[in-house]
């Protein structure tokens, strides 16, 4: 299967991310060996019916990867316990500056491909 | 692969070109349990059959005897294996490193030359309420 830009789909292109899914354990910040993932989380405490006491949930603030650093190895793809990170075969995202290749939360997200996808896939 | 004795490392070679392996494909190192061992590929062309052969590097002098007069080939592999794991290679006529400029640091693939951009960045996994090693990183280093 490859995308209209005759890439696989499995192709270590670009990494989306889920923020939704994301509980900021920082597991792939710790595991990447480029140090290439930051992370930014603070702690909400959330009050529900009937339970006891309030549940403290982390609210993740600010997520980047800097693909200027990144060897796309795909150990944070891998270790992510909710998959919150995922491999997408998008690659056209070159920049004339260095700190182009640092992509936020809002960046990372659209790489997301989901029903109404720009890039459309093939059999071929 | 077949691990040789660093003392008929060059023999090896000739024996295996004798034998119709022209092709020299790669030489590099990796370093394992503190030890550092070269590693080489040859391939018969004719045949498409190959060999991987491993030596340790001696480690008092650092050095292993250079392959480049059987395989002219194996100069450039030999010259980023000196410059990348500080292994000396025993007659090997060209030294010039290929990609550092200045020699001075550590040679930077071995486990315990700890990278200068690893001293600029801090690390972004320190948690705020405990100091945890980063992985990959030399046990007595802790960045200030």
């Amino acid at each position: 299967m490859t995308t209209d830009r005759g890439v696989s789909v499995q192709a270590h292109g670009v990494i989306a991310l889920t923020a939704s899914a994301c509980t900021s354990c920082m597991i792939c910040v710790r595991e990447c060996p480029s140090w290439c993932i930051e992370l930014e989380s603070h702690d909400e405490e959330v009050s529900e019916p009937g339970a006891r006491r309030p549940r403290t949930v982390s609210v993740l603030d600010a997520f980047t990867i800097d693909f200027g650093l990144c060897m796309y190895c795909g150990i944070c793809v891998d270790l992510c316990p909710f998959d919150a990170l995922a491999w997408q075969p998008d690659f056209d995202y070159a920049s004339g500056s260095a700190a182009g290749l640092v992509q936020g939360i809002s960046e990372l997200e659209s790489w997301q491909r989901g029903p109404g996808a720009s890039t459309a896939i093939s059999d071929s | 692969m077949r691990g040789i004795d660093p003392v008929f490392w060059v023999d090896e070679f000739s024996r295996l070109q004798a034998q119709g392996y022209l092709f020299f494909d790669f030489l590099t190192a990796y370093e394992r349990e503190g030890e550092i061992e070269v590693i080489a590929r040859v391939v018969n062309p004719k045949s498409k059959e190959s060999e991987l052969l491993v030596t340790k590097v001696d480690a008092d002098h650092n050095s292993v005897t250079s392959i480049s007069g059987v395989y002219p080939g194996a100069v450039w592999h030999e010259r980023e294996t000196a410059e990348m794991f500080g292994v000396n290679f025993i007659g090997l006529g060209d030294k010039r490193p290929l990609l550092r400029r200045s020699m001075l640091a550590r040679p930077p693939m071995l486990k315990s030359s700890v990278l200068a951009t690893r001293m600029l960045k801090p690390w972004p996994g320190q948690p705020s309420n405990r100091k945890q090693q980063p992985i990959g990183v030399v046990e007595d280093w802790l960045q200030k």
